[in-house]
């Protein structure tokens, strides 16, 4: 907010947080995210060829379709070109299987622009991420939840490496199954999982080039990998013959991905430096809480979602943060409406 | 105080007159009740315990006063000839009374099968004692066995996770078995 | 007012929990499937307009600083009547129902119209008054029991309708699913009724 407009009180339209300029649109921000998923959605569709392109196009077309549809509505203006939309769609077709009912996409998408999202008041209000949203919906529904389950659903492909869902079989059988999972290839993305969620070096340069380019902010990822590695750490000295060491947590299931692109969603996380400390800390620890003690296998999901809740208090974190200079408005007179109108 | 006198005559009056209308009530819909919750609760277990009667289980029930308690007693018939016994116990869970019917063989003196009527216990942990998985262990166990009160006899596995409703369950076969040789004997002199 | 309208108001203007957004604890929790909604509803109906009816009679006896109590006598009468026919009659929708017949004592809808409309009205206008209210709170409860029941399990009234390979969206026939529709469907009535 500049000097002109407080003068101009009858031009004012107070929006949702948060505030901070990256000095790029929400635009640029949006088709920065697309591009630096690009990688990762090359390697889901060598993985998994038609299936994934279909995947990932019907979850973005749905997506876009659900915002442009309750926005004409609500006799809103329409902003799907702002691509964040399109982002949300994205990221939530990159941890599915690659073979995902076309219904269970369109219900996910649906419901995670139209109540995650527009409900609250559109881009910049929704206090969580649409996608994540979306994903809980259907996992929690229980008839649906298998279409969530990689090891049910990922069994007739022929991709080269073992198809048994890493975090699936350290739920089931305990550290001691893991030894046929070599790090080096879940690096490098040979693992089962969502389309893009596994491509775990993808991900990283991703993640790389958002936070060089500015569009994401370095505290959130990098405190929710110390979370995770800590957390995890903890748990495996305690007693390492029921919990995974922290480098498979860290490269397997959705904490990269989670890290740089769902908890750093600008609505749902927190504006300043400590609030994004505490905030990334949370969601990695909480990951790994889920993974240890929840009946899911993985819980990046849900640790995203009960952390981004926090986020109205995470923002009154005062130290090192960004004040926002007060502004001295002179005395206002009429209502509301008028004001506005 | 006119108006204390007032509040308290209403206030009695009102009281009153609802009372008497539900006890009136009461005592029409009683009967039917009874009937209902015998059909919709009692009858579909008593079936499954006493698989195989070819009579009206909740048709020839009969009540019995045993140590001064009341019973009811279903007797299931194979054949025209009375053939299985059932009645009900309690037992105390993890949450609650554990109300537990128990058929008997009257010729064999063993178990012909058990049922969980109604309990307290915690959705999806204690209640797995319900299920098929754990009643059908019972089946077949003859009136011989020994249980110790509060533990489950070496035959019967406690459901790993339930071991308090389980023993519950244990406990209320128990008292169901100590009053059998009195209640077989009344059933059989009716 | 004219009586024919004591009677439509409660089917719009007020309608209990999308107008007035009372009652909604049954209608969170009865309304997994359009039967249950139904009978919730007929029960509200038949407690509503008979206690508004009695308290209305009854308006000039009742000294005013005991009328709560006496409201709350006699609409748990008039509960307890239900409750006991239900369970001699209909025995299958009394164990859906359980607990939420009783605690149709402590509905804010029945105290807010015996308190607000029966106490101060006539006879005639207040039975009209609980029969719309009621018949309002009936189609509510029955309309959003149908969505979830059909999109949660695939029937309506306990009858299939949807295809054979539909997999039931259980979400709506849990709690969420309930806040969900509620919330929904309470934004498309206020949206409604903006645009008129």
């Amino acid at each position: 907010m500049n000097k002109t407009t407080s003068m101009k009180v009858s031009n004012l339209t107070v929006s949702p947080g948060p505030h901070r300029h990256s000095g790029a649109s929400i635009t640029g921000g949006s088709y920065d995210f697309l591009l630096a998923l690009l990688p990762a959605v090359i390697m889901g569709i060598c993985y998994y060829g038609f299936d994934a392109v279909r995947v990932i196009s019907a979850s973005i077309a749905s997506a876009m379709i659900a915002e442009a549809l309750i926005q004409k509505i609500l006799k809103k203006p329409v902003t799907i070109a702002d691509g964040s939309a399109a982002v949300s769609g994205l990221l939530l077709a990159l941890i599915l299987p690659a073979n995902v009912p076309l219904y269970v996409i369109i219900v996910a998408n649906f419901a995670g622009i139209i109540v995650g999202k527009q409900c609250f008041g559109g881009l910049g209000a929704n206090p969580l991420n649409p996608a994540l949203v979306g994903w809980a919906i259907v996992r929690i529904t229980k008839t649906w939840a298998d279409f969530l389950d990689f090891d049910l659903m990922l069994i007739n492909y022929d991709t080269g490496f073992i198809l048994q869902y890493p975090l699936a079989v350290l739920k089931a059988k305990g550290p001691s199954a893991l030894s046929d999972f070599h790090l080096g290839a879940l690096f490098l993305g040979q693992q089962t999982g969502g389309i893009g969620a596994s491509a775990i070096v993808c991900l990283l340069a991703g993640g790389l080039y958002l936070i060089i380019r500015g569009t994401i902010r370095w505290e959130i990822p990098l405190c929710f990998i110390i979370g995770v590695t800590i957390i995890s750490g903890v748990f495996w000295l305690a007693n390492s013959t029921a919990y995974g060491n922290p480098m498979f947590h860290l490269l397997t299931g959705n904490v990269i991905i989670g890290a740089f692109f769902l908890c750093t969603d600008n609505a749902s996380s927190p504006v300043n430096r400590w609030g994004m400390v505490a905030f990334g800390f949370g969601c990695g620890a909480m990951t790994i809480v889920l993974r240890a003690w929840s009946i899911y296998p993985d819980g990046v999901v849900f640790a995203c979602l009960l952390m981004s809740l926090f986020v109205p208090l995470l923002d009154k974190l005062k130290a090192g943060q960004i004040v926002p200079q007060p502004v001295e408005l002179p005395p206002v007179s009429g209502s509301v409406e008028e004001r506005t109108a | 105080m006119k108006e204390i006198v007032q509040m308290i005559v209403v206030l009695s009056v009102i009281c009153t007159i609802c009372g008497v209308a539900l006890s009136g009530f009461r005592n029409m819909t009683e009967d039917r009740i009874e009937n209902q919750v015998l059909m919709n609760v009692q009858g579909p277990k008593v079936k499954l315990v006493l698989e195989g009667a070819e009579n009206d289980l909740i048709a020839d029930r009969k009540k019995l006063s045993v140590n001064d308690e009341q019973l009811l007693l279903f007797i299931g018939k194979k054949q025209g000839k009375d053939w299985a016994i059932a009645y009900e116990t309690v037992g105390q869970g993890f949450g609650g009374d554990l109300k537990v019917m128990v058929g008997y063989d009257i010729e064999q003196n063993n178990l012909t099968g058990v049922q969980i009527i109604s309990h307290k216990e915690t959705p999806g942990i204690g209640s797995r004692v319900t299920e098929n998985q754990f009643t059908k262990r019972f089946k077949g166990l003859h009136i011989d066995i020994e249980i110790t009160p509060n533990q489950c006899p070496d035959e019967i596995d406690a459901i790993s996770g339930a071991t308090y409703s389980s023993k519950g369950v244990c406990e209320a076969l128990r008292k169901s078995i100590a009053l059998y040789p009195e209640i077989r004997k009344q059933a059989l002199a009716n | 007012m004219s009586l024919s309208k004591e009677f439509t108001k409660g089917l719009w203007n007020e309608l209990p929990p999308f107008r007035l957004v009372l009652g909604l604890c049954p209608v969170l929790a009865v309304t997994k499937s359009a039967e249950t909604g139904l009978g919730m509803g007929l029960a509200v109906i038949f407690v509503l307009t008979c206690s508004n009816m009695l308290v209305s009679s009854l308006r000039n006896v009742i000294p005013r600083k005991v009328r709560i109590a006496s409201f709350i006598v006699i609409i748990a009468t008039f509960v307890v009547i239900v409750e006991l026919t239900a369970q001699a009659y209909f025995y299958p929708i009394y164990e859906k129902l359980g607990i939420f017949i009783p605690l149709i004592v402590v509905n804010c809808i029945i105290l807010g119209r015996a308190e607000a409309f029966a106490s101060r009205n006539g006879v005639i206008p207040s039975a009209l008054d609980g029969l719309g209210i009621g018949t309002g709170f009936t189609l509510s409860l029955t309309v959003l029991g149908g969505i979830r029941e059909i999109l949660g399990n695939g029937t309506i009234f306990g009858a299939e309708i949807m295809w054979s390979s539909f997999r039931p969206f259980t979400f709506m026939v849990e709690a969420p699913g309930a806040f969900l529709s509620l919330g929904l469907l309470l934004g498309i009535m206020n949206a409604c009724s903006k645009s008129n």
